[in-house]
Order: C-alpha cells, then sequence, then structure tokens
C-alpha cells in the first residue's frame, strides 16, 4: 500500500499580476525524504516553498500537507502545526532574549510547561546555542541568528520542514555545521524540503531533487536515479606521449560520445556511453594499441553538470 | 509565584507575554513611572496655589484636568505605538512568522493591543488613584467615575482597533513615498486633534448627561448650554437616562469594533487583499447609514429639531453619503493582480452576477451600486420624511440621481486605474479623485459660475455630484436634468472601456497560461 505523501501538490500555480511565478507543478514528496530544489534565480523556487508554507496563496492547483488539503482564505491551524518553515531572510527580535523568543515561538504553537523548558533545552542543544540561552538576540553573529531560526523553525516539532535558501550567506564551517544538523533532523524523521542555489551543499545529503526552469518543475526524481538516468559517463585518460593519437583513437569509439583534451592537465576527458565490461573492453584496447596509459578512471557527473545540461536543453 | 503567572499569562496570549518582555525593561519601566509622576506632582503644584480656594475647589481643579487629560494622554500614546510597531514588524519581515503559526489572528491582534501601549498603560495606571482621590474630595458622582473608566475602556478598545487597521493598512500600501515614519505621527496626530475631542463631545452631550457631572463640572456646564436639547436617535431620546445613553454608546461601539475586527482578521491572515469583503461592506455601509440618519428623524414635538435636520440634515447626510462610498470605493476595488486571478477563476462556471455580488476579486461597481441601493433605503425615505420628498420632489430626485451616478463614475475611475500596471496605485486613485472633486468647483466659484450667478451652470455643478440650489426655477431643473444624463453618460462610456479593458486582460491572460 502507498504511503500519504508528506507533500503532494496538483497543477499548483502562482501568478503575480501578469507573470506567472510557478506553473503547474505538480509534487510528491515522501515522508523521511530530503527533497533538494533547485533553479536558477527567478525560477519560482521561493514562491514554490511559500506556497507550502501556507505563506502565499496559490493562483490555481492545491496543496496537501501531510494528507491534509490546505483551504483558501482559511486559517489551516492544523496544517500550520505540522509545518515548520525558515524563509531565506530571517528577521529576528532584536529586544528579546534567545531564550525568550523561542519560548514565545513553543507558546505560538500551542506548547505547554513543562514541555517548553525540556523542547527549548534540546533544540538549543541541537543547533549548539545552549551556552547563548540568556543572550539578546542582538548580540548574535549572523551564524548564530540563523541557527537560532533553525531552532525556531523546529521548537514545535514539525513533521514537515520547508528551507528555503539556508545557507546562503553562511561561511562554509557555518554550511558544514548546518548539514550536520539537517542530517540529524532527517534521522529524527522530518521530511525536509529545501531549496538552494550551492548545488555541491544539496548533492551531498539530499535523497531527491527537482529542478524548476520559468516556474515550472522540469525533473523530480531520485537523485540515484537521476545520476542513473543518463548513461554518459566521464573517463579521464593520461599518458606519457602525445594527447593527440589518443585522442584520434578515442573519437572513432563507437560508444564516444565527446572527446575533450585538456591540455593544462594532460589528460583527455571522454564522454562514454557504455556499460562497465565497456569502460574495460576500452581500457583494453588502448593498451593493445601501446597507448602510454599512466591513468584511467571514471568520475561521476556533478548535479551542477546534470542541471547545467537540463537547463540547456530546457532553454534550447 | 511570579513564573506561574507569566506561565498563565503565555498560555492565554503569548504575544502579549512577548510584548511585555520586550518593552518591560527596567529602563523603560523607571522612564514611564518618572514620568507619570512627575506629571502629577506638576499638576498637584499647579493646583496647590493659593487663587484655588477652598480646598474642594482645589481637588475638583485637579480632578477635572486628570479627566480632560487621561483619555488625551492614552489613546494619542497608545495610536502612536500601535501604528509605529506594526509598521516595524511588517517592514521587518516579523509579522509574516507569526501569520505562519496556527494561533488565531484575534489572539496575536488582541495580545499587540494589550502589550504594545504597556508603557502609556503603566504610566497613565499609576495616576488614577491621584484622579479618584481628587474625584472623591471634591464630590465628583461617583457613578461618572465609574462611568468614566468604563468608557474609557471602550474607547480604547475602539480606537486601538483602529490603529492597528490602520497600521496593517499603511505598512502593506504604499500611499506615499517616505510614509513608514510619518504614518504613526500622522494617526496620533488624527487622535490628538480630532478622535480624542470628538470622544469627549459626544460622552458629555449623550453618555454622561444623565450622571450629573456636567452640573458637577461649572466648567463645562457652561460650554454646554448651546447643546442642552435632548439627544434624540430615531425619535427616541438617549441622553436623558444613564442606561439608554450608556447602553446607546456602548452598542455602537461594540458594534463598530466588531465590524473592525472583522477587517483586522482578513487583512492580518492576508495583507494583500481588499480592506473589506463585499459583504462586510454592505453591513457596514447599512451600519453607519442608519447610525447617522437616526439622528436626523424628526419627531412632531421637536419643532427646533425638525427645522434643523430638514434644513442642514440634507447637506450633512449628502456629505456624509459621499464621504462614506468613496471610502468604500477604496477599501473594495481590487487591484490588478487580484483581478487577474479572478478573470482565471471566472472561466470556471460560475454566475457572474454572484461574482460581481460577493466575490472579492471581482471589479467592485455592483458591490457598490449596492452600497449605493442600501444608502437610498433608507434616504430616501428620510427625504419623504422631513419634507423634501414631497415639498421638492425633483430636487429630491436629482440629489439622489445626482449622488449616485457621480458615486458610479468614481468607482468606475479608481477600479480602472487599479487595473492598470502602475505603481502606487492607491497614489494615482487618491489624488486624481481629490483632484477632480476641488480643482472644478474652485476654479468655477472663482469664476463666479455658480447656479445662483448662472443657473445654466447647474448643469456642470450636477455633473460634478454638487447638485444644490434653489430649485424653483425651471432652467435650474432642467439644468440639473442635463448633468444627471451627462453623468450616466459618462458612466456608461467608462464602463464599456472598462469592459474593453478587461477583455484585453482575459485575452492576455488566456496567452499567458502554458499550456496543458
Amino acid at each position: 500500500m502507498m504511503n500519504t505523501p508528506v507533500i503532494a501538490t496538483t497543477q499548483l500555480t502562482k501568478q503575480f499580476g501578469d507573470s506567472i511565478a510557478v506553473s503547474q507543478v505538480d509534487l510528491q514528496v515522501q515522508k523521511g525524504e530530503i527533497y533538494g530544489l533547485i533553479g536558477p534565480n527567478g525560477a519560482g523556487k521561493t514562491t514554490l516553498i511559500r506556497m507550502l508554507a501556507t505563506a502565499e496563496e496559490p493562483t490555481l492547483g492545491t496543496v496537501s500537507i501531510g494528507g491534509q488539503t490546505l483551504l483558501q482564505n482559511q486559517p489551516n491551524p492544523d496544517i500550520k502545526r505540522h509545518i515548520g518553515f525558515l524563509p531565506d531572510d530571517f528577521p529576528l527580535y532584536d529586544d528579546l532574549l534567545v531564550w525568550d523568543y523561542l519560548d514565545y515561538f513553543a507558546r505560538l504553537y500551542f506548547l505547554r510547561e513543562p514541555e517548553i523548558s525540556q523542547r527549548l533545552t534540546e533544540v538549543l542543544d541541537l543547533v549548539d546555542l545552549e551556552n547563548k540561552r540568556y543572550s539578546p538576540i542582538s548580540t548574535l553573529s549572523r551564524g548564530m541568528k540563523q541557527r537560532l531560526s533553525l531552532a525556531r523553525t523546529i521548537i514545535h516539532k514539525p513533521t514537515l520542514l520547508l528551507l528555503d535558501e539556508p545557507v546562503s550567506g553562511l561561511d562554509p564551517v557555518a554550511r558544514v555545521q548546518f548539514r550536520q544538523t539537517l542530517k540529524t533532523l532527517q534521522k529524527q524523521g522530518l521530511t525536509i524540503f529545501i531549496s538552494s542555489h550551492i548545488l555541491s551543499d544539496l548533492e551531498d545529503f539530499c535523497t531527491s531533487i527537482g529542478i524548476m526552469q520559468m516556474g515550472q518543475l522540469v525533473e523530480s526524481s531520485e537523485l540515484r536515479a537521476l545520476y542513473n538516468r543518463d548513461q554518459t559517463q566521464q573517463l579521464i585518460i593520461s599518458t606519457a606521449a602525445e594527447l593527440a593519437p589518443v585522442e584520434a583513437f578515442l573519437k572513432d569509439h563507437a560508444l564516444v560520445h565527446e572527446c575533450k583534451v585538456l591540455p593544462d592537465k594532460h589528460q583527455v576527458a571522454v564522454s562514454f556511453s557504455g556499460t562497465d565490461d565497456e569502460i574495460v573492453l576500452l581500457l583494453r584496447s588502448l593498451i593493445s594499441n601501446d597507448f602510454p596509459i599512466l591513468d584511467f578512471h571514471r568520475t561521476q557527473e556533478s548535479l551542477e553538470d546534470i542541471f547545467i545540461k537540463m537547463g540547456y536543453r530546457q532553454t534550447s | 509565584m511570579t513564573s506561574v503567572l507569566i506561565n498563565r499569562l503565555g498560555n492565554w496570549n503569548p504575544q502579549l507575554l512577548r510584548e511585555c518582555r520586550g518593552r518591560l525593561k527596567p529602563r523603560s519601566i523607571t522612564a514611564a513611572i518618572v514620568l507619570s509622576l512627575v506629571g502629577q506632582t506638576l499638576l498637584g503644584l499647579a493646583f496647590s496655589q493659593q487663587y484655588y480656594n477652598p480646598v474642594v475647589e482645589r481637588w475638583a481643579g485637579l480632578a477635572e484636568t486628570i479627566t480632560w487629560i487621561l483619555p488625551y494622554a492614552l489613546f494619542t500614546a497608545g495610536s502612536y505605538y500601535l501604528v509605529s510597531d506594526l509598521n516595524q514588524e511588517e517592514k521587518r519581515g516579523t509579522l509574516n512568522f507569526i501569520r505562519l503559526s496556527p494561533r488565531p489572528s484575534q489572539d496575536i491582534l488582541l495580545g499587540k493591543m494589550l502589550g504594545v501601549p504597556i508603557l502609556p498603560y503603566l504610566a497613565i495606571g499609576l495616576a488614577i488613584p491621584l484622579h479618584v482621590i481628587a474625584g472623591v474630595n471634591s464630590g465628583m458622582p461617583f457613578l461618572f467615575l465609574v462611568s468614566y473608566y468604563l468608557m474609557l475602556a471602550a474607547g480604547c478598545f475602539f480606537l486601538f482597533s483602529l490603529a492597528i487597521l490602520y497600521g496593517l493598512l499603511s505598512s502593506s500600501r504604499t500611499i506615499a513615498v517616505g510614509q513608514q515614519s510619518v504614518v504613526a505621527v500622522a494617526f496620533a496626530g488624527l487622535t490628538l486633534f480630532v478622535l480624542s475631542p470628538l470622544y469627549f463631545v459626544w460622552n458629555f452631550a449623550v453618555t454622561w448627561e444623565p450622571l450629573g457631572f456636567n452640573q458637577w463640572s461649572a466648567q463645562w456646564d457652561s460650554y454646554r448650554e448651546p447643546q442642552k436639547n435632548s439627544i434624540q436617535w430615531f425619535g427616541q431620546s438617549i441622553n436623558q437616562s444613564a442606561w439608554l445613553s450608556h447602553g446607546f454608546t456602548l452598542g455602537v461601539l461594540a458594534i463598530a469594533t466588531a465590524l473592525i475586527w472583522l477587517m483586522l482578521i482578513r487583512l492580518f491572515r492576508n495583507p494583500n487583499t481588499t480592506v473589506m469583503s463585499k459583504w462586510q461592506s454592505y453591513a457596514i455601509v447599512a451600519f453607519l447609514e442608519a447610525l447617522v440618519i437616526g439622528f436626523l428623524v424628526v419627531t412632531p414635538d421637536s419643532t427646533d429639531y425638525a427645522d434643523f435636520t430638514s434644513a442642514v440634515g440634507t447637506g450633512l447626510l449628502y456629505a456624509f453619503n459621499f464621504g462614506l462610498i468613496l471610502v468604500v470605493i477604496l477599501a473594495l476595488c481590487p487591484l490588478r493582480t487580484s483581478l487577474l486571478e479572478w478573470l482565471r477563476f471566472r472561466q470556471q462556471p460560475r454566475g457572474i452576477f454572484r461574482d460581481l455580488v460577493w466575490v472579492d476579486k471581482s471589479p467592485a461597481l455592483v458591490a457598490i451600486a449596492i452600497n449605493l441601493c442600501i444608502i437610498h433605503a433608507l434616504y430616501v425615505p428620510w427625504l419623504f420624511l422631513v419634507g423634501i420628498g414631497k415639498e421638492l420632489p425633483t430636487a429630491a430626485a436629482i440629489i439622489v440621481l445626482s449622488l449616485t451616478a457621480v458615486l458610479l463614475i468614481y468607482t468606475a475611475v479608481v477600479q480602472q486605474i487599479f487595473a492598470l500596471r502602475i505603481r502606487n496605485p492607491y497614489t494615482w486613485a487618491m489624488g486624481g479623485l481629490a483632484t477632480w472633486m476641488v480643482v472644478p468647483p474652485i476654479v468655477l466659484g472663482i469664476l463666479k459660475i455658480t447656479p445662483f450667478e448662472m443657473p445654466a451652470s447647474m448643469m456642470v455643478w450636477t455633473f460634478l455630484g454638487y447638485p444644490f440650489g434653489e430649485f424653483d426655477k425651471p432652467l435650474l431643473v432642467s439644468s440639473a436634468l442635463v448633468g444627471i444624463v451627462a453623468q450616466f453618460c459618462v458612466l456608461v462610456l467608462l464602463v464599456w472601456q472598462f469592459q474593453n479593458h478587461l477583455r484585453a486582460l482575459s485575452k492576455s491572460q488566456s496567452m499567458a497560461t502554458p499550456n496543458r
């Protein structure tokens, strides 16, 4: 039996004036997934996330969170309890202490003592701010404020976490810390929907990926399936001799699509669409043709490469 | 003990606790207390001077002064704090997080109302004992004291609801450049110079009239001399019995506040929606029209009153209806984005008339026409009641038709402006209307082109929406009728133009829709 998806949208559309920001998005995200949403600026990622977070009403289409459909012009309190939303900017109340700020949001979500104190301690520990609990928010660094915002987002134990460009503006150390926190949250059973420009951040821990282009969701699948879908693999070959004869040999091979010389590295980069056995056969044929092979290895196409390829397809 | 109380307060209303925690800092509490005590001391010193003799008079002077100061200070400071806070929150973006919580909007807004002006509450609260002591020592009627604080609370609830509405509107709608810094001061100014004086005038004339305060306070008694007549509402005197005067005032405040809260909840949830829904506009217009017309209903036993209402009332009521519908037009006309969304939804099978009457994103022309019908349902019988309908039926018809046509023209113009792709549509609409309403009459007046000097000019005045004159001359009547015909011709043209605009938008909508 199929599980009810945590997020399900049908024909979800948002129009601002004359422009359509999100167009007819059909999306399903299963429980426990970390779903990464990528796309260039203006692709509609933020609008999509805001509609899922109930911050924006759709022009057309429906949104279901945990099997409950969002009703237009209604407060939808039951659905809001399940959602934690962290937008790309995270304004805070500088006049409050860290503890008071989280206490305020815990109460907004109907938490009661003694659960509040227990939960506040848990989340401050999770985001590594336990020693700042009585500090005024105005004294925190940007990274700390970002972690405090994440703490606020999860204070009410949501089942779905919506994060819009959460690592933008953070230094590399803070980004690594943030990724670790997200992995911990995933282990706790949260479903995480995250958008980012920094694709390398997503491919490290996302289980599924959606690609948005010009308001449309042009791709949505498991990350592994996305990598495997395009059978082309990249091979890197270097020799002790001239590269030109190797290049000429490779270009004649039936399974080689593209062959590019990287002179500064003294390497040839090859797009190859064969199986593992066929890669072995290619290596054997190079050696049998007396090419002095120094290095022969394959590389995984990065999410960035896939995204650029898909972007190219889309715009072309 | 304190933590238990804080916990209970937080469970009841987290927003109130948040505001208290953010504002009740030692330094600000000290400042509020010092300010209040210094103010009280200065007042005490002022009234302890020799020229206030005997002692009772000193107490009376002190009590009366505090009676005046408290509402002015509380209303003005509280309004300022609320408008300023909401503008800040909206500008910072923090209000969005609160909106996303499952707490009902009314909890949040009530917390704001009780918590944001917490320092003015504290400073003014500290002055209450002195007011009560001075009042009791000077023989101020006890019932007045009770009523005074009851009205202060009710007035606060109404006025601060209005301030929150204004705060939400001003933070989500751009009317003028750089408005963020001046909106709070502007509303505080309105409170100080208009709303607070109105509060006193009303309460002294109606609510507190039966309590004997006016006899106790010689100063006020001389001031109110010209208004000693009983004030009637639909023929019933409302300032002769304490029960009735309080019931009426509190009833009106309760209904008005409830209507404001309907708008507040709606706007808080969705700041980009129209200020009021169409059905809310019908309720508000009916309530306000009934409220105002009630004061202008004549009874056979009050001749002076009848003369006043028929002569002045016609003009007053016309101006009131004009202003009321203008506000409703601005509050009800949807902006371009909403219109475009409606055009898409409209493609689904649904009756167009039902949409125009009830759906918020649809054009407002039909809804304004319905609001005008509601007004006329009370206005026309009133014209007959005061005799104008019987004695001058043509004049009455001209007034009603001209008012209807000119307001529908304004609706069509505003709706057209809102449907354009322009920045700051509110500025354009309000500026355009204000110019159109004010400049032509001034120019005509300067050129001495008035119905009194040039009867044929009645046509222009009627067209502009000012159909007033001595309708005993046939030329004046025929000229006014030509003006009304011109109004309706312009209205038809504007509606036709707007329909074309909608068709063009609808076409662009279907082109903008991606292929399925």
